[in-house]
């Protein structure tokens, strides 16, 4: 029997990795795959099927969990699992196109370093007249994904030994594994802060996110009516945001292989935190601002979390986490010109709340079309230990590999995903600006960027800007229903 | 105040000439250098040998056009209408400019003649020599609708190097500000920017001109009526009770009227989409010369639209075009509508939706709908801000209902039912919630289906979709959020203000 939440979602048959960030399980690994051998390959999966984590009745996990895995695949992966051409012809052209064609590379601005012929993993571009069938096809071919998630370091290798050998993958090759880190800072607890460690920068990261209607949360409590988003917003086989099934293979009543699977974005950021910071240090010379006030004004939250409309002068302990929080019409400091929190920060501009337009509630509305849920992880070695703005500021350059694996989970990449990166990450235009990207994730073409505070009397800006983050890789991925997972085992 | 206004002329082309016309397009149209021109040796391979000119450097001198906020050609390829008969294929000239037409289309020749007259001369018939001016006003197509997201500025006002255009003077008040230390007050600040507008020389204070209100919804128009016909309630009660008697009438006509036309519409409806169905099983696909799939059933011509999104968010501009094509659905009934919903559009762009939203998108530069092939095609012309999603995705959450209203009409459009005696209780209160502005305007629609199927008009938006292979655009980097912006800084600069309106004012900078 299936385990469904209040509104008929089917919870047992969700990967919990929908529902759940397993922060409370801070070493995590990424295990690329390549299907070498069919029926071996599907035998794997069957047995993989009984080990995927579901989603609970609660949101919570037990309290003695030790580990957690899930599974993705591409396009191709399906293709080569033997999903029939009825079926793949279902799934939306983004997924099927995969990240890294020329009309993809232009809207997500992965240009020069970060141009996908230089990825280190990930699909190669495809060229406009690909032939129909294997298109973009790599050397080798990027068929799945393993999550896997564990309590400690130890934990980890057992899960990955278990998983690896125990269930015989000699049906699959092992492309490359992408290793995890958690950036725990001085404000968070170290056995597992529920709401999100920090990000390479030195910004508390995984705060605000959209609460999926039917789907049972820990944070319910905190649930505000302008933050939950229609089940089929991010899982397949539900009524989306226009009363829609999601496009994939489900039929009229959401029934079939799609249902419970989502789409996983995966991209490999590289993250230049010397770079940052020599460039805020820089700046912040002679506008009134210090450097790290400059930098929360980028942010749109201070290093520790706490939102710049609700405390514009510092940060507050009692704010760390939160987001029950609006701009434009906000209860007791409003603030529609961007005076507390600029118009073109990075939280502001990726998730805009009430202020895309003049009216809050439509704006609310509008923006809740474009939500996507964050699951991603950081890697390499930080900087300073601490994540301490200070020190980081002071610390000289290493030319380390660090970063963050963004992961997003959405049902519409091109209306989700793309549509944050392209229209509000690197839209110079965002909000009525001029030259501004997001500055943090955005990209601008030609010339270089600038970053604009509003204030009184009038605005400031920062010119000559540079690009903080490159891509170093990237997939779009489908994260199925569990018993999709079993199907594709038994395939024949 | 310099009046925009759209010039489209359409020229046949013979089969024979469908490819390589093709090629020279899109040599042109992907040889568009960042000096805006086009070099002589990337098309020179690709012209007829009687126009070859050796050793000429240019071929298109976009740069030197004054006129021209946007302009671009299209190939229309053959295609089948809605009954399955042939329609040739013809060449799409189309431009966006300022001033008198004549003075626009003499700038056309003087600027570019050699190179017009190299690709009309693909056309059928080619034009004679010295004659373009006569070739192209023949041509010329009127259009059912248009609309202006900038009204009354002209090219050289939004947009230039030399120290006239409201782009160079934002510039300048921008660097008078970004000197340190920052002003401390408001009247500080103004007295910079004044000082820094001063030594930049920027010029044309006045061009800005008064700004375009919407000539409907003036209140003292409406103020005025209603006045008067209270004079009349006191004067001649009788009389008014007549009148009063009389509009009700009227109005139960009207939802009468428009009911039994809707519904008419809804019964052809059922019979349009048998007979579309029938159509293609007994044609087949409409003939292609690439020999690839129809693009008007599915996405099943991936190819195809490869051709189209790569020509989309090209580097350098944050502007985007489209060039949409799609038949009429058969019948007198269908066209009546079609012509009466975009005259309403005509009318309502060109007197309410005058500063800078159509409906509420606000990132429409220029938009067009013309009847084309008597009658049997309808054409869409846009030049927008931003991706194809963002756009698409406006349409439907801001604008679904004039969508719906026009491309219903039109055939594979999905399915609307039109709720035909509930159009006009629904408009009023339409038009009600528009002028309280309270209440949830997202709630209130004329049409619940046909473009709020999100996924299924995206994809029938882009299976409708043709690769516009030239286009040219005067300011790429400035959105229509920005033009208007400018204006009004230039209009505020040297305007007196109030307290409040100083800090309106300095927060567009």
């Amino acid at each position: 029997m299936r385990l469904s939440g209040a509104s008929g979602v089917e919870l047992s048959d969700i990967q919990g990795l929908v529902q759940r960030g397993y922060k409370e399980l801070p070493a995590a690994e990424y295990i690329l795959l390549q299907v070498t051998d069919v029926p071996r390959a599907r035998a794997w999966l069957s047995k993989l099927a009984d080990r995927i984590e579901p989603a609970t009745a609660t949101g919570h996990d037990k309290a003695d969990r030790a580990s957690a895995l899930h599974l993705a695949l591409t396009y191709q992966g399906l293709q080569a699992l033997g999903v029939s051409k009825e079926l793949l012809d279902k799934f939306p052209l983004a997924f099927r196109e995969g990240m890294a064609t020329l009309h993809r590379e232009r809207l997500l601005g992965d240009r020069g370093a970060s141009s996908a012929a230089n990825w280190r993993w990930g699909s190669a571009p495809c060229q406009p007249n690909a032939d129909e069938e294997g298109l973009c096809e790599t050397d080798p071919a990027l068929h799945l994904m393993l999550l896997m998630y564990a309590k400690d370091g130890p934990t980890l290798s057992r899960i990955k030994k278990s998983v690896l050998d125990e269930l015989d993958i000699s049906g699959l090759h092992t492309i490359t594994g992408l290793d995890t880190v958690f950036l725990a800072g001085p404000e968070c607890d170290p056995t597992g802060s529920p709401n999100g460690p920090k990000e390479h920068f030195g910004f508390r990261d995984g705060i605000a996110q959209p609460h999926i209607a039917g789907m049972p949360s820990r944070e319910d409590g905190h649930a505000i009516p302008g933050n939950i988003i229609p089940t089929g917003e991010i899982l397949l086989g539900y009524a989306n945001a226009y009363g829609e099934m999601p496009e994939g293979p489900t039929d009229a009543n959401g029934q079939g292989f799609g249902r419970n699977g989502t789409f996983l974005v995966f991209r490999q950021l590289h993250q230049d935190v010397v770079g940052f910071w020599n460039y805020v240090a820089r700046q912040a010379a002679d506008k009134g601002y210090g450097p790290v006030e400059l930098a929360a004004k980028m942010v749109g939250r201070w290093p520790d979390g706490t939102p710049l409309v609700e405390s514009p002068t510092g940060p507050k302990s009692t704010l760390q986490t939160h987001d029950r929080f609006v701009y434009a019409g906000h209860h007791s400091h409003p603030d529609p010109f961007g005076l507390h929190c600029p118009i073109g920060s990075h939280i502001r501009r990726t998730n805009p709340r009430d202020s895309l337009n003049e009216d809050p509630q439509r704006s609310l509305e509008l923006s809740n079309q474009h939500r996507i849920i964050r699951r991603g992880r950081s890697y390499g070695t930080p900087l300073v230990a601490d994540m301490d703005p200070t020190k980081l500021m002071a610390a000289s350059e290493d030319h380390a590999e660090r970063g963050l694996h963004f992961i997003c989970l959405n049902a519409a990449i091109d209306r989700q995903f793309e549509f944050v990166q392209n229209l509000w990450a690197n839209n110079p235009k965002f909000g009525g600006l001029y030259d501004d990207p997001d500055p943090l994730i955005g990209v601008l073409d030609g010339e270089r960027a600038t970053f604009t505070v509003q204030k009184d009397p009038v605005r400031c800006t920062y010119a000559d800007m540079p690009r903080f983050v490159q891509v170093r890789g990237g997939a779009y991925f489908f994260l199925p229903g569990i018993t999709a997972i079993r199907t594709l085992g038994t395939m024949k | 105040m310099p009046d925009q206004s759209a010039f489209t002329a359409l020229f046949p082309v013979k089969d024979e000439n469908v490819k390589p016309l093709q090629a020279l397009l899109n040599a042109v149209g992907q040889n568009i250098t960042k000096e805006r021109e086009v070099l002589m040796d990337k098309v020179e391979g690709l012209l007829p040998s009687t126009l070859r000119q050796p050793g000429g450097r240019c071929f298109l001198e976009f740069h030197k056009l004054t006129t021209v906020h946007f302009l671009r050609w299209v190939l229309l390829e053959p295609a089948l209408d809605a009954e399955g008969k042939r329609i040739d294929a013809s060449l799409a000239f189309a431009t966006d400019y300022d001033g008198p037409l004549n003075a626009h289309i003499d700038e056309l020749i003087e600027t570019a003649g050699p190179a017009l007259e190299a690709i009309f001369s693909f056309c059928d018939p080619a034009p004679a020599t010295g004659a373009l001016r006569s070739y192209l006003l023949e041509a010329q197509r009127s259009y059912e609708a248009f609309y202006r997201g900038h009204p009354g500025r002209s090219v050289q006002q939004i947009w230039g190097d030399s120290n006239n255009s409201e782009e160079e003077l934002r510039k300048a008040l921008g660097k008078g500000l970004d000197g340190s230390p920052q002003p401390a007050t408001s009247e500080d600040a103004v007295a910079r920017l004044r000082r820094a507008v001063g030594q930049s020389g920027w010029k044309s204070a006045s061009t800005a001109g008064e700004p375009q209100k919407p000539s409907l919804g003036s209140r003292s128009l409406w103020l005025s009526v209603g006045a008067i016909l209270l004079l009349f309630a006191i004067l001649a009660p009788s009389w008014f009770l007549r009148c009063a008697v009389a509009s009700v009438v009227a109005l139960i006509l009207l939802i009468l009227l428009v009911g039994s036309w809707g519904t008419i519409l809804n019964l052809l409806d059922r019979r349009d989409q048998t007979r579309e169905r029938r159509v293609l099983d007994r044609q087949g696909p409409p003939p292609d010369p690439d020999g690839s799939e129809d693009p008007y059933v599915s996405d099943r011509s991936r190819r195809r639209l490869m051709i189209v999104t790569d020509l989309e968010n090209r580097r350098g501009l944050i502007q985007n075009q489209m060039t949409h094509v799609v038949n009429v659905k058969p019948g007198k009934m269908r066209l009546r509508t079609l012509r009466i919903v975009l005259w309403a559009i005509n009318f309502l762009g060109s007197r309410i939706f005058v500063q800078g939203k159509l409906g509420d998108i606000p990132t429409i530069h220029f938009a067009r709908w013309i009847l084309i092939d008597d009658n049997r095609r309808l054409l869409f012309f846009s030049n927008y801000d931003f991706s194809w999603e963002s756009y698409l995705g406006d349409f439907i959450d801001l604008a679904s209902d004039g969508l719906t209203g026009i491309w219903c009409n039109t055939t594979f459009f999905p399915q609307t039912r039109i709720p035909a005696w509930m159009i006009i209780p629904r408009a009023l209160r339409l038009v009600l919630s528009t002028q309280s502005r309270t209440g949830n305007q997202s709630a209130t629609r004329l049409f619940e289906q046909g473009a709020r199927r999100e996924q299924e008009f995206k994809k029938w938006t882009r299976d409708h979709q043709v690769p516009t292979q030239v286009w040219y655009s005067a300011y790429p980097l400035l959105s229509v959020v920005n033009v208007n912006n400018s204006t009004d800084i230039a209009r505020g600069l040297f305007a007196p203000h109030s307290g409040a309106e100083l800090g309106a004012w300095l927060r567009k900078l």
